[in-house]
């Protein structure tokens, strides 16, 4: 196990990390996955949810906002819109964010009972939605640890 | 000949003036760092993107995307111009405004019908009065750059693109070439065109070393699959081509403030002592004077 994956995370604004890590784990869209030094070159979209970076039996949790991760045999490269740590995060916002989707996603149904609502407006709203939840959900978990 | 008192008053004024350029030109050096470490923080993750998008695109084909059909009849174009909300720099807005009224009276011979979206404040009041339709404008995006906000530009694009309303967009931008100099660009965002992401990727030796690392490992797994990654990820090279545009904005922003704040500066201190040595002369035809007429006076007297 003396091998070592070099994770790069890079968002628009800066990069973020790069450094040498034993595995890490992705949301990808179809599910968590777990990525091992030595894995075959992937590329995969990624959804909002955790990435768990593993170093020396140590973990450190990030939460990531969509993008595209790619695999190279020992290389890792992500690209994300955010990439996160707990302290990062504005709880006070994310509940703000929820509450305010929550509402205007209620309404919308409200709305496409009387008249026609196109599909897509809906489905950014249950993304708007969903990433401000899953923000909520990592915080508290992160703080229970 | 200007009394003594004007030319005093003249040289502390310019004096006054200087200071302040002196430190418009400091504040326009320190943030033209920031931008620029912001501008070369962001290039990994464009430079990465058009290289998947380059590898995703070899492997699929025709047009399979919305954002990738080049139409043939170009009726409708729309022109996104970043310009600054402050002036005092230079040439900066009235280069970038000049290169696009060009190109627009171009089109326009072409029968196009152009619209606009102005970036910051000097291109809303440019384009303001002029006869082409102004659709939105984003005035406070100068000065607070993120991928939230270009990304709500980039939507006002793919909107009018995918929805037909424009049949290509174009983004104006200052391209940041160094401290002193940048290039007014009008390049073309939409349709995006394959080939041009293949001739734009820039040839650093970094790539190179990455390019061999994907010859060695062959083929990739996709997943899901070729054509859903290529739609995912088109729309976010879009908005990573209007941010990279905004940062060089601002970084040419940065620095042609600084430049004509410099040669500013320079000139005051021209004036200042221009004004000096006319001051000096004055100074001296005075006492000059003084001495002949208290001469003469005595002579008189002796007389």
């Amino acid at each position: 196990m003396s091998q070592k994956l070099h994770l790069e995370v890079v968002t628009p604004e800066r990069a973020v990390l790069s450094e040498e890590v034993d595995d890490v784990v992705l949301p990808g869209i179809e599910g968590q996955m777990d990525i091992l030094p030595g894995h075959l070159p992937l590329l995969t979209i990624l959804g909002v949810g955790e990435m768990i970076v593993r170093q020396n039996g140590k973990e450190r949790h990030f939460l990531l906002d969509q993008g595209y991760a790619e695999i190279l045999t020992n290389r890792v490269i992500v690209l994300t819109e955010h990439c996160d740590g707990v302290n990062d995060i504005d709880v006070e916002q994310a509940r703000e964010g929820l509450k305010r989707f929550e509402s205007e996603l209620s309404k919308l149904e409200e709305l496409s009972k009387t008249e026609e609502v196109e599909e897509e407006l809906f489905e950014r709203h249950r993304m708007a939605l969903e990433r401000e939840r899953m923000k909520l959900v990592f915080v508290e978990t992160e703080k229970k640890n | 000949m200007p009394n003594l008192k004007d030319i005093r008053k003249r040289i502390g004024s310019v004096k006054n003036t200087q200071k302040i350029t002196r430190a418009m030109k400091m504040v326009a050096a320190a943030r033209l760092r920031r931008a620029q470490d912001r501008l070369v923080a962001a290039r990994p993750y464009s430079r990465r993107m058009t290289m998947v998008i380059e590898s995703l695109a070899a492997r699929v084909e025709g047009d399979v995307h919305p954002l990738l059909e080049a139409r043939e009849r170009r009726d409708n174009v729309l022109m996104i111009v970043v310009s600054s909300n402050r002036g005092l720099c230079g040439g900066f807005n009235g280069n970038l405004f000049r290169a696009v009224d060009h190109y627009i009276a171009d089109r326009k011979v072409a029968g196009e019908k152009i619209s606009i979206v102005p970036v910051g404040r000097k291109a809303q009041v440019h384009y303001g009065r002029g006869a082409n339709e102004v659709v939105r404008s984003f005035p406070d995006i100068i000065g607070d750059v993120s991928y939230k906000k270009a990304k709500e530009l980039a939507g006002v694009a793919i909107e009018g693109f995918v929805g037909a309303d424009f049949d290509a967009v174009y983004i104006c931008y200052n391209q940041f070439v160094s401290a002193i100099n940048y290039n007014s660009l009008v390049r073309p965002l939409l349709p995006l065109s394959l080939h041009d992401l293949t001739a734009d990727a820039p040839a650093k030796p970094g790539a190179a070393a990455v390019d061999n690392d994907i010859m060695v490992a062959g083929e990739y797994i996709y997943e899901p699959d070729v054509n859903t990654l290529l739609a995912k990820l088109l729309p976010g090279h879009v908005e990573v081509q209007v941010l990279q545009a905004l940062f060089e904005s601002e970084a040419a922003e940065h620095g042609a403030r600084m430049s004509a704040m410099e040669s500013a500066t320079n000139n005051a201190s021209d004036m200042i002592s221009r004004l000096t040595l006319q001051y000096n002369r004055a100074r001296q035809a005075y006492i000059t004077r003084e001495i002949v007429e208290i001469i003469s006076g005595a002579e008189s007297l002796k007389g």
